[in-house]
């Protein structure tokens, strides 16, 4: 699976427990739009850190860096590629 | 995993009950009923440098880690009768601790090492009056104008909020967007225009800890004094209550262990129809029972200081943690106070203050209420 792919199953399975996020696509605002909100973002952050193994620092917790699949998708790869850089 | 304290450990633990006992013992009933904080107590544990346990040594720190801190702290509360000062300690730090997570160079530089060594007193204003569990319904509003910013509203209960220097205020920055990028933090000093606190509130308990209501109108502070970034504050929210979940508890522990050898003193030396009342299981259990939420809240607890220590979320461990010590803290007092009887009524031999004060616990930094919410949440439901 890809990265955006491991989110998206996460947000639609875990996160949203009624059919809205059925047809979600990784360019959807999710704070925005609702789907997500400030107690989700907790339960994101650990799904995220925990799955690829990163970490996500304090000035990255912004709002704007979890505001769709397509740009935490992103920020996560982004992240792994400086881990496999470094190894 | 070694659940085995260091010898470090065991050292300032042992320090710190030390200087407790012998420097904070006195004239707590007195100032309990007549609601006062002990600026002398304050001046003290600054001293003894309690206030500067997790920071770094850049900053006039002691560089502990944070379970350190934790452990250091239910010392503290087991041998520091006044849990008001206390409390006003841990609410120290964890202001402290934002700004260490989330504030500029120069905001570290100008506020870690005043809130290390006592100098400066911290409070965080969240709690509206018509916002307490729903704390992000806040209705504070911070607007930027030129190179400052302008906040209008008023925040209650702010611990430490009558006696502050500085106060981390969270405001809607952008009331057109969702929670999660509305609010953003700010610090705001005492010498603000446009601030002021309300007297001292009357409570229950915790009458050494002095909370009150904060009044922003027109409030103007400089732009640098925003806490992170613009629409920031529901996350920095979020972060900063993994600590608080995790510093307030480590001292429920301590006040737990002191009622346990309380009642366990004075179960054996109180007589009733013949034989000491310790030997009655309607005690004996009462007690055990104490005991064993002591230790269950103890592994909790330790599990979560210790995944915040390896820079790992603790958003479920800390809930569970303050979930249970809070509930247990208060089933303990209670469960003293019926022990001890008439003597546990009684002012003279302190149990009673310690139920007082645990009644708050249950209720500030997210209700249990609010702790099922988010185990709940986090469970996928």
């Amino acid at each position: 699976m890809t990265t955006s792919e491991i989110i998206r199953n996460f947000v639609t399975t875990e996160l949203v427990l009624d059919n809205s996020a059925k047809k979600l696509s990784d360019t959807d605002k999710l704070i925005d739009s609702g789907i997500i909100d400030s107690m989700d973002i907790l339960t994101l952050l650990s799904f995220l850190e925990e799955q690829f193994g990163i970490e996500i620092e304090s000035d990255e917790l912004l709002p704007d860096n979890f505001e769709s699949i397509d740009v935490m998708a992103k920020m996560i790869n982004s992240k792994l590629d400086k881990i496999r850089g470094n190894e | 995993m070694d659940f085995s304290y260091s010898e470090d450990q065991i050292a300032l633990r042992e320090a710190v009950i030390k200087f407790a006992e012998q420097e904070l013992c006195e004239g707590l009933i007195q100032r309990d009923q007549d609601g006062i904080f002990w600026n002398e107590g304050w001046d003290k544990c600054a001293q003894m440098r309690l206030m500067a346990l997790p920071f770094p040594e850049e900053y006039g720190g002691s560089g502990l880690d944070f379970l350190t801190t934790v452990t250091t702290m239910e010392a503290f509360a087991y041998a520091c009768k006044d849990s008001g000062l206390v409390h006003a300690i841990c609410t120290q730090i964890l202001c402290g601790m934002q700004i260490l997570g989330f504030g500029s160079k120069e905001q570290k530089s100008s506020y870690l090492p005043a809130i290390c060594s006592g100098s400066l007193v911290m409070a965080q204003a969240i709690t509206e009056p018509e916002s307490g569990s729903d704390a992000m319904a806040m209705r504070t509003r911070a607007k930027k104008e030129k190179d400052s910013w302008v906040i209008n509203g008023s925040k209650t209960f702010i611990t430490n909020g009558p006696i502050a220097d500085a106060v981390i205020v969270f405001a809607v920055t952008d009331p057109d967007k969702r929670t999660l990028q509305a609010i953003s933090a700010f610090i705001v000093n005492r010498d603000s225009k446009g601030f002021e606190s309300s007297p001292t509130m009357i409570k229950m308990g915790l009458r050494t800890l002095l909370n009150g209501e904060l009044f922003f109108t027109n409030c103007t502070i400089p732009e640098t004094n925003i806490l992170g970034s613009e629409g920031q504050g529901a996350i920095l929210f979020n972060d900063s209550m993994e600590w608080e979940r995790c510093l307030i508890p480590a001292a429920h522990l301590g006040t737990m262990e002191r009622i346990l050898k309380t009642t366990i003193r004075y179960a054996k030396e109180r007589k009733s129809f013949g034989q000491p009342i310790a030997k009655y299981q309607a005690v004996s259990h009462r007690i055990a029972d104490i005991k064993v939420n002591l230790e269950l809240g103890r592994m909790a607890l330790y599990r979560a200081a210790a995944l915040k220590d390896k820079g790992k979320r603790a958003t479920m461990e800390a809930s569970v943690a303050k979930l249970f010590i809070s509930e247990s803290l208060k089933a303990a007092c209670l469960d003293g106070v019926q022990i001890l009887g008439g003597y546990g009524f009684s002012v003279e031999y302190e149990l009673e203050r310690d139920l007082r004060d645990s009644i708050a616990s249950t209720i500030y930094s997210g209700t249990s209420e609010m702790q099922r919410n988010i185990i709940s949440r986090l469970l996928g439901m």
